[in-house]
């Protein structure tokens, strides 16, 4: 199990290398640092010398991989690639285009964004989950009909209508939270409920369907067979064998995605005012700063391996076929 | 002459289209396909949705076609000047829709329908005195002299008159529908279309033809004065510009999965199919890409291109034209990020197709992996990428919208959903409010998106195999205890009982104190998606306390399906629709579920086929043996579980004190039978139902089981139903036998009765086709007692002789499989699959490889033709005449796999799907025989149709048309197509009906005698052995521990796995 863990964290390693490698060239190769120069001081015609000295500012002045004129170790260390990826891989982000230190904006940011993605995703898998578990203990009737039906028709509508026809129902017509904006305290119950609500209501159509058509894949099975043939009522078939056999599926798709929640939302925070990842991240791409999207790219590919690795823990933990092999 | 400007989006969206006509033509020719699209055109909300999205597809080609107009020549110029261009490029779309509402733009923001404008301006007086007021508009409701007065009456006289003109394009419409539709009297097809009978649902597609058509009448009707939804901003009209958005959607739904598929589809297949480095390599490229985050991603690389854009103005003469060209590369962009997903499921898939018997059939024949990556993965995969692309569709649709608002989707100056969203966000905050930007955005996203998820799952539900499992069709249409309506057969087939069975009824009666089941008249009907079929038909029996009463028949006649009927655990898609099943006297069709319950497990138990998928892999034993003993019993708790372990015990479970908490996994397949009867019988029921108990199970493990029912039977004194196909375990083991046959049952006598003098023909026939050591060197089938012998065509020269020259020698052969352990997977040891393995085959003779599941002989099988290189490690040698087989070079092989062919066990999975039968075997003849030309192949594969007994017709036509017995005789065509000296025959029979297997050994031995052939059998069925085999190689836990002739191996066996074997096969005489 260690050695599986270590393996995985290695393959881990191996891919933010990857990743690493990958946005690198994206960001520098594909265009030059005179071109983003050009970009962010904007306009056509750019004095030569504001470019040099944007790039000196933040450090983009030096060659790509090889630096000929330094000597020694310096022909590989001062280089953008070194300065600008090696620290990411010690997860140190450096300063934005802007000036300020990313990893202090990250720091401060994400508990708005813990603060609304923890809630939403639990309240969010436990109404989905009821919700399709229902649908599938009146199945083949007129309920569960409509209730795909439903799902169908949700999970047609853009979350930005969600958003927007919440904010106005909830905000304008009804003034029950406030449009947007964000505090700690009691306040933060009034200024999330909104994001929270819109969230898992966004969300449960395409989930209860697929929660569903899990379910009902279960129920097709021998086992279920063999347990109705011995006289069970339909409650426990569905909650102790159906169910549980089914939570292995979307207990793994659930842990995947736990470490991702620190990433934040990117449309609810920036639509209802939260200073999360999110918005900060929207931020960063409406002002074309470069750094900041290296480092959520880089931030959220960390996230991602540490959530297949949780789930192939949690996998292993749940079903006993992998746990005593 | 205008100017034709072909944008890089409108070629690719009209190579779509022309794509997607292909794809039609394709459809029109492949039955298969058909047959699969017909499902999809049956489906109502999908036919339904199919006519919406064509208006708008209709919207969005007419929107693709795009040119410079060209402006009337300047006064004064020369004729032969060059002609000048307008600077803008419209689409045909504008052009038709010139004199409407659509593009003829306001000022600024206008309400729907409004003659006025919505914000208040300075107007100058006629005095000429500045006022603030809100202006007419320059279009809406310009021609009404006053509009307060007029404003009603004008708009209902449009909406009037656009409505009569929709009403009209319907009911043309309509007409041309009738009349295409054709057969039979205008007037039956009128009353078929308004009654909803119709195969294709065209009263639903018609109700939506004439809703569209009255909607977009009344909307053109009223855009001939007025802005129907209002106009924006910019005093553009709103509607025009959501038809515009239309365009782009399509665009970035179609050509986004355009571009994801070749990459997914190339790695996908690659990785699935390769395995080994490559698979690491593909899966290490898509797992970093699918760890950034999408969206991430997706703004890294519109960011880059946004700056190429901007530092490259030079290259894009028309503001029209980056626009494009930045949409363009959005979906290229959307694609390239987002294949990983399809990638996945393509390589999972690829993963299991290679292991499949027609790919290893392939391999056999050395057919290069290209080959058999396009030939055979690729069409079998085609399924998926059809589901994933529709699906992904209306996904990407949505996606567009959010990635417009984020300021990283298409250019601004773009018409689309999603910027329409993000301006109409600050209109909501307005007060009074501007809403209906956003509305024309939901109301068309909404229409597009619902539509084609609608058609999604229609296609998803017919393409994807394991979404038939759970659709039933609804049985509504059922009254309580009547047949069904909708198939005449049906209701007029339910006969009187017959004599038979009537004389049954009188015995039930008197023998009914101790009868414990017993059914009368049981009709079973199954819905197969296009009727109503009887699965099982006036279906009369009764068992009594203490008795076996033994249920035979081959697949297909029902008796599984009487097993559930009886404890009505049918699936969704059968119905009992008749018939009384009395248990314990009580009928349980009358019951309730609650009551029925108290039956299931209590007073009858069942066991299964599969005892390795009928318990509830997470649970423990314990847990699932307790719930029966708890359901049904007043024992609780710690006293459940002395229960539990009792039973355990008395089922044979070894140390069931410690065994009670393992879960099923831990067990062994003859072990989890056990527990699967002490489950059934845990609260002593009267009744046992044992639908094919031992049918998974190795020989000596059956007879075991079988004996351990026999045993608790005795000693509870209860009845047992037992379902079987094999006669001989019936012989053991029953008291009484009825046999059954497409759903009836043909004879019920006595088990002495029955085994003596069996009166129906066909249970003779049966006896007749069962394989015996007695019955060597006859025919075992009717068809070949009655014609004497198959046909003989003259077929290849193989010496008759039984000479001594061994064909093949199998020396030392070892096999194993890597153990690869430790951080890096270094392998630390092999796992010996077969161990010093010598035998030689004669040529004409038939060896026979036998042993119990998992004792190796298929992995000699699959090593002799090289099909386990890339896996197993190998020593060993095998000698086909002088050559060596596994140390062969590739064409060395090439060669040799003329000389040796080979015949899978699962002719269902032997046999390409997507191939007609012709192309399977001249794909072999082909691989093997480059040499020969068109019509000596064709001629090659006429005489090998014939020669194994199938019409002549059989080359044109789809594998799954045949039966499975047809299917194993084109397997052996195929394996015949280039006269092999040595046809290793993996377990030919074991997936066929005994009477099948007969025809098929029949077909065999003649074979056999013509060619001379010799023949590898592997096999655990004893039977087939001693009717076939010359000599007999017994396997063992990866060893050969006894070879010999057949007589001495049979007979006088001297290992104990010999004998224990034979001991356990149960025997008819």
């Amino acid at each position: 199990m260690i050695a599986y863990i270590f393996r995985r964290l290695m393959y881990g390693a191996l891919i933010l290398i990857g990743v690493n490698v990958f946005t690198f060239v994206l960001f520098f190769a594909v265009n030059t640092p005179d071109d983003m120069a050009r970009l962010a001081i904007g306009g056509q015609r750019v004095s030569a010398d504001a470019v040099e000295k944007w790039k000196a500012d933040r450090g983009y002045d030096k060659p790509l991989f090889l630096n000929t004129e330094a000597s020694g170790l310096n022909k590989y260390t001062d280089t953008i690639f070194y300065q600008r990826s090696v620290p990411l891989l010690k997860f140190d982000f450096g300063a934005s285009d802007e000036g300020r230190d990313i990893g202090r904006e990250i720091g401060v940011r994400m508990w708005p964004s813990l603060a609304l993605a923890i809630p939403t995703f639990i309240l969010g898998l436990l109404v989905s989950i009821a919700f399709s578990l229902s649908l599938v203990f009146f199945r083949s009737t007129r309920l569960d009909f409509w209730g795909v039906v439903l799902c169908v028709f949700m999970l047609s509508i853009s979350g930005l209508f969600y958003i927007i026809a919440g904010q106005w129902l909830f905000s304008k017509i009804l003034r029950l939270v406030p449009y947007s904006g964000f505090a700690w305290g009691w306040d933060t119950v009034k200024f999330l409920a909104l994001p929270i609500l819109v969230a898992i209501i966004s969300r449960l159509g395409p989930e209860a369907r697929f929660y569903r058509s899990l379910f009902l894949e279960e129920i097709g099975k021998d086992y279920v067979r063999t347990a109705r043939a011995r006289g069970l009522s339909e409650r426990v078939v569905l909650f102790k064998h159906v169910l549980r056999n089914a939570m292995l599926p979307i207990l793994t798709g659930t842990v995947s995605a736990l470490p991702l929640l620190f990433m934040g939302s990117l449309i609810a925070e920036s639509f209802f005012g939260i200073p999360g990842l999110g918005s900060y991240t929207i931020d960063a791409i409406g002002a074309q700063d470069f750094s900041v999207v290296r480092a959520m790219v880089f931030l959220g590919a960390s996230l991602y391996i540490l959530g297949l690795i949780l789930a192939d823990i949690s996998y292993t933990l749940a079903d006993p076929r992998v746990r005593f092999e | 002459m205008p100017k034709i400007i072909f944008l890089w989006t409108d070629i690719a969206i009209f190579a779509l289209f022309a794509a997607t006509l292909v794809y039609a033509w394709h459809v029109s020719r492949s039955r298969n396909l058909r047959a699969t699209w017909s499902r999809v055109a049956r489906n109502a909300p999908a036919m339904c949705s199919a006519v919406v999205l064509s208006v708008f597809v209709v919207i969005g080609l007419l929107d693709s076609m795009h040119f410079q107009p060209r402006l009337p020549p300047v006064a004064g110029a020369p004729a032969n000047a060059a002609p000048v261009y307008a600077p803008k490029v419209v689409s045909v779309l504008d052009v038709l829709l010139e004199d409407t509402a659509f593009v003829r733009p306001e000022k600024t923001y206008s309400a729907p329908l409004a003659w006025l404008q919505f914000t208040k301006e300075s107007v100058l007086q006629e005095g000429g005195a500045p006022t603030r007021d809100f202006p007419r508009l320059r279009f809406g409701g310009r021609h009404l002299a006053d509009p307060a007065q007029e404003w009603g009456s004008d708009v209902g006289r449009r909406a009037g008159l656009g409505l009569l003109a929709g009403l009209l394009v319907a009911l043309l419409l309509s007409g041309l529908t009738v009349l295409c539709i054709g057969q039979g009297s205008r007037t039956e097809v009128c009353r078929l279309i308004l009654c909803g009978e119709t195969e294709l649902p065209w009263r639903a597609m018609l109700i939506t033809v004439f809703v569209l058509c009255l909607l977009l009448g009344v909307v053109f009707g009223l855009a001939t004065g007025y802005h129907v939804l209002g106009t924006d901003r910019t005093g553009n009209d709103v509607l025009w510009q959501a038809l515009k958005s239309i365009r782009t959607a399509w665009i970035i739904g179609s050509l986004t999965t355009v571009a994801m598929l070749p990459p997914a589809l190339i790695l996908g297949i690659s990785a699935g199919y390769f395995k080994g480095w490559i698979d690491d390599v593909i899966q290490y490229v898509y797992t970093t890409l699918t760890s950034i985050p999408g969206v991430l991603l997706i703004a890294a690389c519109v960011l880059m291109m946004q700056v190429y854009i901007d530092t490259h103005p030079g290259l894009f003469p028309t503001a029209a034209q980056r626009a494009d060209l930045r949409l363009f590369l959005l979906c290229m962009i959307l694609g390239l990020t987002g294949w990983a997903g399809l990638c996945r499921l393509l390589r999972a898939e690829a993963l299991k197709l290679r292991e499949l018997e027609y790919v290893q059939a392939a391999r056999a024949f050395g057919i290069s992996n290209w080959r058999i990556m396009a030939r055979h993965l690729l069409p079998n995969v085609m399924h998926i990428v059809l589901i994933t692309v529709v699906l992904e569709f209306s996904g990407l649709v949505l996606y567009e919208a959010v990635l417009s608002y984020l300021g990283i989707g298409v250019d601004p100056s773009m018409n689309s959903f999603g910027s329409m969203i993000e301006k109409s966000r600050f209109e909501m905050s307005r007060d009074p409010m501007i809403w209906w930007n956003l509305l024309a955005a939901f109301i068309f996203m909404l229409a597009l998106v619902l539509a084609a998820n609608l058609f999604a799952d229609a296609v998803r539900d017919a393409f994807d195999p394991r979404s038939r499992l759970f659709r039933p069709r609804r049985f509504n249409i059922f009254k309580k205890n009547s047949a069904p309506q909708t198939d005449a057969a049906v209701t007029t087939s339910s006969p009187p009982i017959g004599t038979m069975a009537a004389a049954l009824t009188q015995d039930i009666n008197q023998r009914a104190e101790t009868a414990i089941l017993s059914v009368q008249d049981l009709d079973v009907v199954i819905d197969t998606g296009e009727a109503w079929r009887h699965a099982v038909q006036a279906l009369t029996l009764t068992v009594h306390r203490g008795e076996t009463f033994a249920l035979v028949g081959e697949s297909g006649s029902g008796k599984s399906m009487t097993a559930l009927a009886l404890m009505r655990l049918l699936p969704e898609a059968l119905r009992v629709t008749q018939g009384k099943v009395v248990v314990g006297g009580v009928d349980i069709n009358t019951l309730s579920e609650s009551s029925m319950r108290t039956v299931r497990g209590g007073r009858a138990g069942m066991i299964f086929q599969e005892p390795g998928t009928s318990l509830n892999p997470v649970l423990q034993v314990g847990d699932q043996l307790c719930e029966a003993i708890v359901t049904h019993t007043d024992l609780r708790g710690a006293q459940a579980r002395r229960r539990a372990v009792q039973w355990l015990q008395r089922v044979g479970i070894p140390d069931p004190e410690q065994r009670i908490d393992d879960y099923p996994f831990q067990f062994s397949g003859g072990q989890k039978q056990r527990i699967m009867i002490a489950i059934a019988l845990a609260a002593e029921p009267e009744l046992l139902i044992a639908d094919e108990p031992t049918t998974a199970l190795d020989v000596t493990v059956q007879a075991q089981v079988l004996s351990l029912i026999r045993d608790i039977q005795q000693e509870l004194g209860m009845a047992v139903l037992l379902i079987t196909h094999d006669l001989a375990v019936v012989r053991d083991v029953a008291d009484t036998v009825a046999l059954m046959r497409h759903g009836e049952i043909v004879e019920t006598a006595s088990a002495d009765q029955f085994f003596k003098a069996p009166k129906h023909p066909y249970a003779r026939e049966l006896f007749a086709a069962i394989p015996t050591f007695a019955k060597r060197g006859q025919p075992l089938s009717p068809l070949a007692i009655e014609a004497g012998i198959y046909p003989a065509a003259k077929l290849g020269t193989g010496s008759h002789a039984h000479s001594q020259t061994p064909a093949l020698v199998v020396e030392q052969l070892e096999i194993g499989y890597p153990i690869r352990k430790g951080l890096l997977r270094r392998q630390v040891g092999v796992n010996q699959a077969v161990q010093g393995v010598s035998f030689s085959l004669q040529r004409g003779e038939t060896l026979a490889l036998v042993g119990a599941s998992g004792c190796g002989k298929t992995t000699v099988a699959k090593a002799l033709l090289r099909l386990l290189d890339s896996s197993a490690v190998i020593s060993g040698a095998a000698r086909l005449g002088e050559h060596h087989l596994l140390t062969a070079s590739r064409t060395e092989m090439k060669a040799l796999r003329r000389r040796i062919q080979i015949v899978f066990q699962d002719p269902f999975a032997s046999l390409d799907p997507r191939m007609r039968v012709r192309e399977i075997l001249q794909e072999g003849i082909a691989a093997l025989r480059p040499e020969w030309n068109a019509a000596e192949q064709s001629q090659r594969i006429s005489a090998l149709l014939e020669r194994v007994g199938l019409p002549s017709d059989a080359g044109d036509r789809y594998p799954h048309e045949f039966s499975g017995g047809q299917r194993q005789r084109i397997a052996i065509a195929r394996a015949l197509a280039v006269e092999p000296e040595v046809l290793i025959l993996d377990e030919p029979t074991s997936a066929l009906d005994v009477s099948v297997q007969a025809q098929i050994l029949d077909l065999l031995t003649d074979l056999q005698k013509e060619t001379g052939m010799a023949y590898l059998f592997i096999t655990h069925n004893f039977g087939v052995v001693e009717y076939l085999a010359d000599r007999v190689a017994v396997m063992d836990a990866g060893r050969v521990v006894e070879f010999g002739e057949a007589s001495q191996v049979l007979q006088a066996p001297k290992s104990i796995v010999t004998r224990e074997l034979l001991a356990a096969v149960p025997r008819l005489g």
